[in-house]
């Protein structure tokens, strides 16, 4: 058996300890002054086994080693970004009035009612479009879904990103794109058989939602549908969209359930349809 | 089948004692020569080495190998409900779900069964190859407790040096240093208190004193430890049983510079 010295030693804080030489002190001096002479830090090793040397958490999807202490901390700092949503400041995004829209404006978490607001993220501040990626970046991991295109970042009329923001953090995000392309033939999608209906298109829709994710603590408070209907209202100016003119890229099983609640359609077999379109479509 | 009568629970309860503190749950692996353990702590920088051999059992039997997978606190709660004196059966089925645990008064007319839920452990034994070892010292568990824990005080490390003809325990700390050096010592009377150091090359290793304090938990296992020191390599600290042993072995802290 051997011992594995931490590979991060510069960084690492595991069980690091001072060894100090203490000077004598005078005794008539006012102020006691201690002054390290010769300081050698001391690192932990670790034992060198068979067994696997990263974890990957379940819930965030971070690999990290469990008995590294920096590895932990940033596990923990990422994980609860994950949990409870990316920190977002006041100030960002263009927060959108749905006082006159049935959109409300408070959560219902733990008995308890939290106000929330939803904004538009302002492609022209870079802080915030980084932060915004952050957030897709974290529903992309968690949802295992590759990275999405990013039109939304080059052009409004592409693309655009709606956030639910509560308690200063970024707690549901919804990524769109415009689907005005001609090529873009969006098609109806059985849910429960996770099947394509080939040669039939569905016409007149608008939008596409590349990604819909809410942070795992703030679940089950139908955020998800209050993003939709965001979409709805938001995404064109002056155009309430329909149901129907949104489609779906690849929904996931729940992103499938949300979207059958949405805009389902039940066909004569018995089977809800739902508009799906290839979101790497030309 | 499993069946294992200990002479007395206390054997038992120590042993448990000395190890939930350092890993919450381990695989007891019971073959027909007794039964073993391995774990590792959570942080991989102790790993514990437990052989229970038949004959420290007066009754044993093990049909088939079995890996019972054992939650140590909840195993140290059971187990303290039985007198230190009276005799331990441990028994389980071949594809058994728990572990039964029955204690008898010699006394009293008075059996105590419980049974245990045993858990789903996904660890693999670890091969801890034969190691060369630089320099022994045997001295009282006692001592080797109080030393670490007076030490503790200081400083989160200690230091060990092996000379020819003695070891020196160091801690120094933002409060000031300490040392105890103790010498090799022949008591004929009491061979218990006896000190013997042995030496191929002098070392000078040091341990996380929070390690160390988990280790000395097994102090009343044995009269005796015996501490084995290799250059860069982990220290093993063995409690002998009347018929098997307890070990850690446990990964030294380095000098950042090196």
């Amino acid at each position: 058996m051997e011992v594995q010295r931490c590979r991060n030693c510069r960084n690492c804080t595991i069980d690091r300890v001072s060894l100090m030489v203490l000077t004598s002190v005078r005794a008539n001096k006012s102020k006691s002054v201690t002054k390290p002479v010769h300081t050698v830090k001391k690192v932990q090793s670790h034992l060198r086994t068979s067994l696997p040397q990263q974890e990957i958490c379940p819930v965030c999807k971070m690999a990290y080693v469990p008995y590294l202490a920096q590895d932990i901390k940033l596990h923990d700092a990422y994980h609860q970004k994950v949990q409870l949503g990316r920190p977002w400041t006041e100030s960002w995004g263009n927060v959108l009035d749905v006082s006159t829209l049935a959109i409300p404006q408070k959560i219902q978490r733990n008995s308890t009612l939290i106000p929330c607001k939803y904004v538009e993220v302002n492609i022209d501040n870079k802080v915030e479009v980084n932060a915004a990626q952050q957030v897709i970046g974290i529903a992309n991991k968690c949802l295992n879904a590759p990275p999405e295109c990013n039109y939304w970042m080059s052009d409004k009329s592409r693309g655009k990103v709606f956030l639910c923001i509560a308690e200063n953090r970024a707690i549901g995000v919804v990524v769109t794109e415009s689907l005005n392309d001609p090529k873009v033939k969006p098609h109806w999608f059985i849910v429960e058989k996770g099947r394509v209906v080939e040669n039939q298109t569905v016409k007149d829709v608008l939008v596409g939602i590349s990604r819909i994710y809410v942070s795992p603590e703030w679940r089950r408070s139908g955020i998800a549908l209050q993003l939709l209907k965001v979409v709805c209202h938001f995404s064109f100016f002056g155009i309430t969209l329909k149901p129907l003119q949104i489609a779906w890229s690849q929904p996931s099983e729940y992103g499938g359930k949300l979207a059958s609640k949405f805009s389902g359609v039940k066909h004569k077999s018995g089977k809800i349809l739902i508009p799906v379109y290839n979101e790497h479509s030309p | 089948m499993l069946e294992g009568k200990f002479e007395e629970a206390s054997l038992l309860k120590k042993i448990v004692e000395a190890m939930k503190d350092c890993v919450s749950s381990c695989n007891f692996n019971c073959t027909e020569n007794g039964i073993s353990v391995q774990a590792v702590d959570n942080s991989r920088v102790l790993l514990i080495s437990l052989l229970i051999e038949k004959d420290t059992f007066e009754e044993y039997r093990c049909d088939r190998n079995i890996t019972l997978g054992v939650g140590l606190g909840s195993l140290s709660k059971i187990i303290g409900n039985g007198a230190n004196s009276d005799y331990l059966t441990i028994s389980a089925d071949d594809d058994a779900d728990k572990l039964n645990i029955i204690f008898e008064d010699k006394v009293k007319d008075k059996i105590s069964e419980y049974n245990l839920k045993l858990l789903d452990i996904d660890a693999d034994l670890l091969d801890v190859g034969p190691m060369d070892t630089d320099a022994t010292i045997t001295l009282p568990s006692a001592d080797f407790a109080k030393i670490c824990k007076d030490m503790k005080v200081l400083s989160e490390s200690l230091q060990i040096i092996v000379t020819k003809d003695s070891a020196l325990f160091q801690s120094v700390g933002d409060i000031g240093t300490g040392n105890i050096v103790i010498r090799p010592k022949t008591d004929i009377d009491h061979p218990e208190e006896s000190v013997t150091i042995s030496l191929d090359k002098p070392i000078d290793l040091s341990f996380g004193s929070k390690y160390l304090s988990d280790i000395i938990k097994a102090t009343s296992l044995s009269q005796k430890v015996t501490i084995k020191l290799t250059d860069q390599s982990p220290g093993v600290f063995e409690y002998k049983l009347p018929s098997g042993y307890l070990r850690f072995y446990l990964a030294p802290k380095f000098d950042e510079s090196n």
